[in-house]
């Protein structure tokens, strides 16, 4: 299995059968399983620890099935799964390595993306002190009044963060801020929900803020990310 | 039939249910590479007796080819992809193996042994989504 070569053959249908010997080892792994399981699940507990410490999501749903398909294109690419990759690190190869650490590059950005507190955390500071003082913060559920509401220095102290020991979000001061103005200016309300897509972003990237801005929550984390692609990394000014 | 080891598979294929049996025998754990490589990696799971046990199964991960090269005398690894290729393909498994939950010893091996259902569909996403994929590279592209 730590031979990619191998895998992409067993996984290449229409080729030589000739690798068809992983589909064995798969077979092997599940011959031994498949009983042992069984036996050792009917027990109270297991021998060294106070009991079993088993996953507990029983639905079939899209992260399960979309993650399960991005790491088949990533499989099917390279022929690397998780186990064999970090088994062939002890060989030192050069190709190895660049997948094991691209593929441990990988988990944070999920974490981040989905959230895990402490990864968001830190990534935040990062992403806010580049982007601006405003930090990353959780769309308010429903549209229009609250997001004019919404603009820098009007950010309350009860702003909620997403992640359990954010502090609240410090208003940037502006200056003085004609608020009537900005309510009914289309660039200010397409760019303060968004917070990166500024006056100083591309209007490309104020545009795809304000379409992504419009779908549910998930998708504010995946701009986020997005668009540091996309925005320099200035504060954006709104005086 | 160059390269067609059954023999030799089905063996290392026991092996790795044996290892996955200890696990859950004995810590009454799932050996899910992927959870646990991943666990190293976001500091969220990082308390003390965790990242010891992570690491201790990755080093032992890592040291089975040795002894294997060891005893049978070297291990080739072939890769025939470019590194571009690869560092795609690491994030994508990477980042894939977290949102699916799993990888081909978790649910693989070890899910589909206790017969659980998001196991059984997420392992046949992955290996059709995975054999789809060399087809295309390899005689579409």
């Amino acid at each position: 299995m730590a031979d990619p070569e191998k895998v992409i053959g067993f996984l290449d249908f229409a080729g030589d059968w000739g690798y068809r010997s992983l589909a064995f080892v798969m077979g092997g792994a599940l011959l031994v399983t498949l009983p042992a399981f069984r036996l050792i699940l009917k027990r109270p507990r297991p021998v060294l620890a106070d009991g079993f410490s088993l996953p507990t999501k029983s639905a079939v749903d899209a992260r399960l099935l979309g993650g399960a398909a991005l790491f088949g294109v990533g499989w099917g690419l390279s022929g690397f799964c998780p186990g064999p990759s970090v088994a062939a690190l002890s060989t030192g190869a050069t190709p190895v390595l660049a997948f094991v650490a691209s593929m441990l590059a990988g988990t944070p950005v999920y974490a981040w993306i989905f959230g895990d507190p402490v990864i968001a955390r830190a990534f935040s500071k990062v992403v806010s002190r580049g982007l601006g003082e405003q930090g990353l913060e959780r769309r308010p559920k429903r549209s229009s009044p609250r997001f004019a509401a919404r603009v820098p220095g009007s950010i309350s102290s009860s702003g909620r963060g997403i992640w359990p020991g954010q502090s609240s979000v410090e208003a940037p001061n502006f200056g003085s801020l004609d608020r009537e103005a900005l309510r009914s200016d289309p660039a200010v309300l397409i760019s303060v929900p968004g917070r990166f897509a500024g006056e100083g972003s591309p209007p490309a990237a104020r545009v795809i803020g304000a379409a992504l801005e419009k779908r549910r929550g998930k998708c504010h984390y995946v701009y986020s990310v997005g668009l540091c692609a996309f925005s320099p990394l200035e504060p954006s000014s709104l005086t | 039939m160059d390269g067609f080891t059954p023999v030799s598979g089905l063996l290392g294929g026991m092996m790795i249910g044996l290892a996955a049996t200890l696990m859950l025998l004995l810590h009454g754990r799932i050996s899910g590479i992927s959870g646990i490589v991943g666990g190293l990696v976001s500091p969220g799971a990082r308390k003390g007796g965790d990242v010891a046990r992570r690491v201790a199964f990755v080093v032992g991960l890592m040291l089975g080819p040795l002894g294997y090269s060891v005893a049978a005398g070297g291990l080739t690894v072939g890769v025939g992809t470019s590194l571009a290729v690869l560092v795609v393909a690491g994030i994508l498994v990477g980042f894939g193996t977290r949102l699916g939950s799993g990888c081909t010893s978790g649910h693989g091996v070890c899910g589909i042994a206790r017969l659980s259902p998001r196991s059984i569909a997420a392992t046949a996403t992955f290996m059709s989504v995975a054999a789809l994929t060399v087809f295309v590279t390899r005689h579409v592209i």
